[in-house]
């Protein structure tokens, strides 16, 4: 194969007595933003960065993951492979070097995301079991050695991203993608039947279970983010026809049916019956999703779900909030790392050394 | 401890790095913004707009020759309205492999080729439309019909269909709707041609001021789409989902336009296109800026495959419907592994011009 300069130079810089010089520009303290990423010269990493793009440490990974999550009180960051890998990495998250390597129970695989418990001491997987027809969210004790210690049905099929709902009794929200997949090959399309489930998290009950109309059974739930007093944000992914006018981002709220979001058809219909990620900011009333095959980034105010409008952001799919209401982080497969403006429909480039040579991955985790 | 060996093999190590770099003047330099600029003016000028302007001109005539042909029924208003149908569907032949920009507007990619249609979907919709008494087929229908019957495939039933046309004569709706669907693809085509003046200004206003091009390599990277994603779908869209194993398992009535017999013409023009998108011009085409990317070996491969799969199309002829030979299977089987070596070249050339095609966008979850 053919080397340009660039490329060869990019290997040079990956040699180990440069990277700390080059790479290393900020203190562990102000490791701000994570996320899995390719690196054109060194595969797959989890990337942590300062809010301007600094590199503070990378940490290489085996396989590509999906979702970095943080512990609530230990300085652990945790990156989950994506399905239908087995592996879990728990990072230092002031030297970025790996604590411990969790591994799937024989015949299990993960979904790629994970929450902690409250109060940090449950490392909780969405996974799927070999023969079981639902999905599970696996328990892991962090002060038993990561022994897994209670296993809750999903209450669904290929559970994805989940959260917690806060309450008198907390509840852990599932978004059920309904999809069966064999390795990475999805098997039930025509039947599939996606669902968001709320389990009690203490008896672990499927408390409810709400659905699309039946015309739209292919709209995999997938990611979804929720406000502090619970209204849940969802984005989807389409799996049948092309042309078919499907719910790609919607919201719920208790007590209520889905509620899909309105949004221009000249937007819809460009975005490729695909969302990748869903993110709420800093004052719960603006909701972001992004659409990596659209290239943009959508933004609606939820309270009462009007579609704010939106901006091009190329593969971009990783999203975080900011500091300030309407202030979001997006990442995107073409390098690039923004801040993003939902009430002017601005953008802001925030340049990285790293540009052009890694590809942001699906998510990005702020601490 | 003093290590001498090792540090003589890491100054060694240094060395010829530091002389790798210096001393290797043919090592060329990864495209510029400025030949992007160039290859998207030229993708623009010499590739996308004629041939969008040509879709939009074959459209029309398509429109007039079907209308003739309704307005007063024949043979010989019939094979008119066929040829123009041929020459249009050609014409969207040689610009379907552009699934960005105006063409996606409203899914206008997908009215006007709902294809491969695994679920016999545009059949269904069709049955359902000729039953129809209210036969004014007209814009208001077609913005909330099903993709399906708004474009070539459907219109390519109802002229050469020998079924559908036996009911012409009593069922007003078959001229009616391949009328309007020949009028629907004109207006579509004329759109497309129209709002490529916007895109070309967006795509020539590349940089930092944009809102959607914030380099342009960005737009660069949608025309290398163009190119290098639409060889997989020839593969296995059409040909291997149409080969099967033998001849005996090959389906031909899954061919793209096997009705007009039209699928291996349709195929070659696809050929033709993605290697005019490749090379055909001289200056900043992807073949110019491969070479002086350093990629001249794989260029000139490159250029190899498709002249080898242009000759390996030019003698294959349609095959009728229920006679494939193990002859036509073996050549198109061949053809097949072809496109799949081109499309591992132009992978690998994407590589070389430091281009990311898309990450999330073509492998998320």
């Amino acid at each position: 194969m053919a080397i340009n300069r660039r490329r060869f130079l990019a290997a040079l810089a990956g040699a180990p007595f440069v990277l700390q010089a080059r790479l290393v520009r900020a203190d562990a303290s102000q490791a701000a933003l994570f996320s899995a990423v390719r690196s054109d010269t060194r595969g797959w990493e989890l990337l942590a960065t300062d809010l301007d793009g600094g590199v503070v440490f990378r940490h290489p990974l085996p396989a590509r993951a999906h979702h970095v999550l943080l512990h609530p009180q230990k300085p652990w960051v945790v990156v989950i492979e994506r399905r239908p890998g087995t592996r879990i990495d728990v990072v230092d998250r002031n030297s970025g070097r790996l604590i411990r390597r969790l591994t799937c129970e024989p015949g299990n695989h993960l979904f790629g995301h994970a929450q902690f418990s409250a109060d940090g001491r449950y490392l909780i997987t969405a996974e799927q079991g070999g023969s079981d027809a639902h999905g599970s969210l696996v328990f892991r004790d962090t002060q038993n050695g990561f022994a897994v210690q209670r296993t809750l049905d999903s209450g669904g099929v290929g559970p994805h991203e989940f959260k917690w709902v806060q309450g008198t009794r907390p509840q852990l929200l599932v978004a059920n993608g309904g999809i069966k997949t064999r390795g990475r090959e999805k098997i039930n399309l025509d039947v599939m039947r996606p669902s968001l489930a709320y389990l009690d998290y203490h008896s672990g009950e499927v408390q409810s279970v709400h659905r699309f109309a039946a015309q739209d059974h292919q709209a995999s739930i997938r990611h979804l983010d929720v406000t502090a007093d619970g209204t849940v944000l969802l984005a989807m992914q389409f799996e049948g026809d092309p042309t078919q006018i499907a719910p790609l981002a919607a919201v719920h709220r208790p007590g209520q049916a889905l509620q899909p979001l309105p949004m221009p058809e000249e937007i819809r219909s460009r975005l490729r019956q695909y969302c990748g990620s869903a993110c709420i900011d800093s004052s719960q009333a603006i909701g972001a999703i992004s659409a990596p095959r659209g290239n943009r980034i959508l933004f609606w105010h939820l309270p009462d779900q009007t579609y704010l409008g939106s901006v091009v952001v190329r593969d971009g799919c990783g999203l975080a909030p900011g500091n300030q209401p309407g202030v979001f982080f997006a990442s995107s497969g073409s390098g690039r790392l923004y801040r993003l403006y939902a009430k002017t429909l601005r953008k802001q480039r925030i340049e990285a050394s790293y540009t052009q040579t890694i590809q942001w991955d699906n998510h990005l985790t702020r601490a | 401890m003093v290590r001498p060996f090792q540090h003589s093999r890491f100054s060694t190590a240094v060395l010829l790095l530091t002389l790798a770099v210096c001393l290797r003047p043919a090592m060329a330099e990864a495209p510029a913004e400025e030949d992007w600029h160039a290859f998207n003016r030229a993708a623009i000028h010499q590739h996308a707009v004629p041939r969008y302007e040509n879709l939009s001109e074959k459209a029309g005539a398509m429109r007039v020759a079907v209308q003739a042909f309704c307005d007063h029924p024949g043979q010989k208003g019939l094979d008119q309205a066929r040829k123009a149908t041929v020459h249009a569907i050609m014409a969207w032949q040689a610009i379907q492999h552009v699934q960005f920009g105006p063409v996606t507007y409203l899914m206008r990619n997908f009215g006007l080729q709902y294809w491969p249609d695994k679920k016999g979907i545009g059949a269904r919709q069709l049955r359902q439309a000729l039953k129809l008494t209210d036969t004014s087929f007209d814009p208001a229908y077609f913005n909330d019909a099903s993709a399906s019957v708004k474009g070539f495939p459907a219109l390519e039933k109802l002229l050469f269909d020998a079924k559908v046309l036996e009911k012409n004569t009593e069922n007003p709706a078959v001229c009616a709707l391949a009328t309007g669907i020949a009028d629907n693809i004109f207006r579509m085509s004329s759109d497309i041609e129209k709002e490529w003046t916007q895109a070309a200004e967006d795509i020539e206003g590349a940089g930092e001021e944009s809102e959607e091009y914030e380099m342009a390599v960005d737009a660069s990277t949608q025309f290398l789409k163009a190119l290098v994603e639409p060889v997989e779908m020839l593969r296995d869209d059409k040909l291997n989902r149409v080969l099967g194993e033998s001849a005996e398992k090959t389906r031909w009535k899954r061919s793209e336009f096997w009705r007009s017999r039209q699928s291996l013409n349709a195929l070659r023009v696809n050929v033709q296109s993605l290697q005019h998108l490749y090379s055909g011009w001289d200056d900043h085409s992807v073949a110019d800026i491969l070479q002086r990317a350093g990629g001249e070996a794989l260029a000139a491969q490159i250029e190899e495959s498709f002249k080898s799969i242009a000759i390996s199309l030019s003698d294959a002829h349609e095959p009728p419907i229920d006679a494939i030979t193990p002859e036509f299977h073996a050549k198109l089987t061949a053809i097949s592994e072809l496109l799949r070596l081109l499309q591992h070249q132009l992978l690998e050339a994407m590589q070389v011009l430091n281009i990311q095609l898309g990450f999330n966008s073509r492998d998320g979850d």
